[in-house]
């Protein structure tokens, strides 16, 4: 890889690492992200050919995620990482990756491609490692029910799934909800 | 985040361009992309140690290369970076780690806790309270709190998924009785968000309230051990104690800094090989310095 890849994967991660510690919190990803490479872009720091992916809701993006990142794709119950399609089926997601209890890393990662993310008092409220008291974070685009699934896939910490949330209206953005976070009230 | 730019550069400073003969910063991408799913599932599960493949260095193991390679993952050309061995930015370790980074990854170095972006450290947390545009990368020899009582690695995995510290607690309490208090000065479990026994590195007792709802990142590597945790901002990180025997950070009452005159940093104990007499210096040679030059006078 070039210099200028391998620094824009540097400067990708760091914003994602950010968003990750910092649940809830919206992050401006960089201007090289745009609309059409951001699964790409936003993968290829972590993904290589040591870890699976699967795609729900575009098998085009699936393919452009295999050629982009040289990671294999795989059925949602043994992905490693899952990227969810606006629109999508989202039901396969009970039965992704929670770790156990002795390996609990094995969860899954799960990225959710939305329309809208906003620091909003109409939003979800957050709470948990990474955030000061409270935070509310509204995504627009995010099917019905999806942050209740969240909340019963991490039901029993530290089992659970960690889930990255990306806006690609206007700007793209980054808000991240790991296993960590209680999602509703307190 | 203020740069260098104000201060005059000094030669460590002007650090040399990226070397050509290496990649930036030094690691192959599949090895930084491991390094970076650790750091997120630690992240999100906050003191839950990691497993990954530590990879070689060109530092020895236990010299640092945990620490190292989390910092090597996550550079930007544009950090701003600093480097500390027990609170000091001179001693032999810091500095090597330091020419590396900045060798590989042509980064800015410094010795100053508020314009570094990125700090690496063995054993100490600075004195100057960390923002949240920091990240505060610790060197770990023994990530295990577990293993004073317990030396498999098999059981001891098993007590963290359980949640089975009694052997810990029963330890601390032998500790009481034998000698009235608890002895452990430096590695004082913790439990972090109120789930995992965690080994706060080799810092002292009084570095450990500083973990506790900071602003900023704190990310463990274990290069020789081969393990990945970290602490997030904002996260409860409480020392084991007991109610009748509550956690204490180091005394230092009456005692200054014989540099600085700072009565309120962690010391170090001087005693002259001639007079035998006892000096105390600040361990965070950093903020010595500063304020040796008329910081916050």
């Amino acid at each position: 890889m070039d210099y200028a890849t391998v620094t824009r994967d540097h400067r990708t991660f760091r914003l994602i690492l950010r968003a990750m510690s910092r649940p809830g919190e919206v992050q401006r990803l960089p201007e090289f992200i745009g609309d059409e490479n951001v699964v790409v872009e936003l993968l290829r720091p972590l993904v290589d050919n040591a870890t699976t992916v699967a795609v729900l809701g575009d098998s085009r993006l699936a393919e452009e995620l295999a050629l982009g990142c040289r990671c294999p794709l795989a059925a949602v119950a043994e992905a490693d990482f899952v990227v969810v399609a606006p629109g999508a089926d989202t039901t396969p997601l009970d039965r992704c990756k929670r770790g156990d209890l002795l390996y609990p890393d094995g969860g899954a990662t799960l990225l959710y491609l939305v329309d809208d993310l906003e620091q909003d008092e109409a939003g979800t409220l957050l709470s948990g490692p990474g955030i000061a008291g409270a935070i509310r974070l509204r995504i627009s685009g995010l099917g019905e029910g999806e942050l209740t699934r969240l909340s019963r896939l991490n039901g029993e910490f530290p089992l659970g799934v960690d889930a990255m949330f990306v806006a690609r209206r206007n700007s793209a953005q980054l808000a991240c909800i790991p296993r960590s976070t209680r999602i509703g009230g307190p | 985040m203020s740069r260098a730019e104000q201060t005059a550069p000094t030669p460590e400073q002007n650090s040399p361009a990226i070397d050509p003969g290496y990649p930036f910063a030094f690691m192959d991408e599949g090895a930084k992309r491991e390094i970076r799913r650790a750091l997120l599932k630690a992240v999100a599960i906050p003191g839950y140690q990691v497993p990954y493949g530590s990879r070689e260095m060109p530092i020895a193991r236990g010299w640092g290369t945990g620490g190292l390679q989390i910092t090597l993952a996550l550079i930007l050309p544009e950090d701003v970076l600093k480097v500390i061995d027990q609170g000091c930015d001179g001693s032999v370790n810091a500095v090597n780690i330091k020419k590396f980074v900045a060798k590989v990854a042509g980064v800015t170095v410094t010795t100053d806790t508020r314009e570094a972006t990125l700090i690496q450290t063995r054993h100490r947390i600075p004195e100057e309270r960390m923002t949240s545009n920091q990240i505060l990368v610790l060197q770990v020899p023994y990530p295990e709190a577990l293993r004073e009582v317990e030396p498999s690695e098999n059981e001891t995995r098993r007590m963290h998924a359980e949640a089975d510290y009694t052997r810990m607690w029963l330890h601390l309490y032998e500790d009481i009785v034998r000698y009235g208090e608890i002895t452990i000065s430096y590695r004082y479990p913790v439990t972090v968000a109120g789930r995992y026994i965690t080994d706060p590195s080799p810092i002292p007792r009084w570095d450990v309230p500083k973990l506790h709802m900071a602003d900023t990142l704190f990310l463990f590597g274990a290069g020789r051990e081969k393990r990945i945790y970290a602490i997030p901002p904002h996260t409860e990180v409480i020392p084991l104690e007991f109610e009748d025997h509550p956690f204490r950070t180091e005394d230092f009452t009456g005692k200054r800094c014989a540099r600085c005159g700072s009565d309120h940093s962690f010391l170090d104990e001087v005693i002259d090989d001639h007079s035998g007499a006892r000096r105390y210096f600040c361990s965070d040679t950093g903020y010595c310095d500063k304020r040796r030059a008329g910081w916050n006078r």
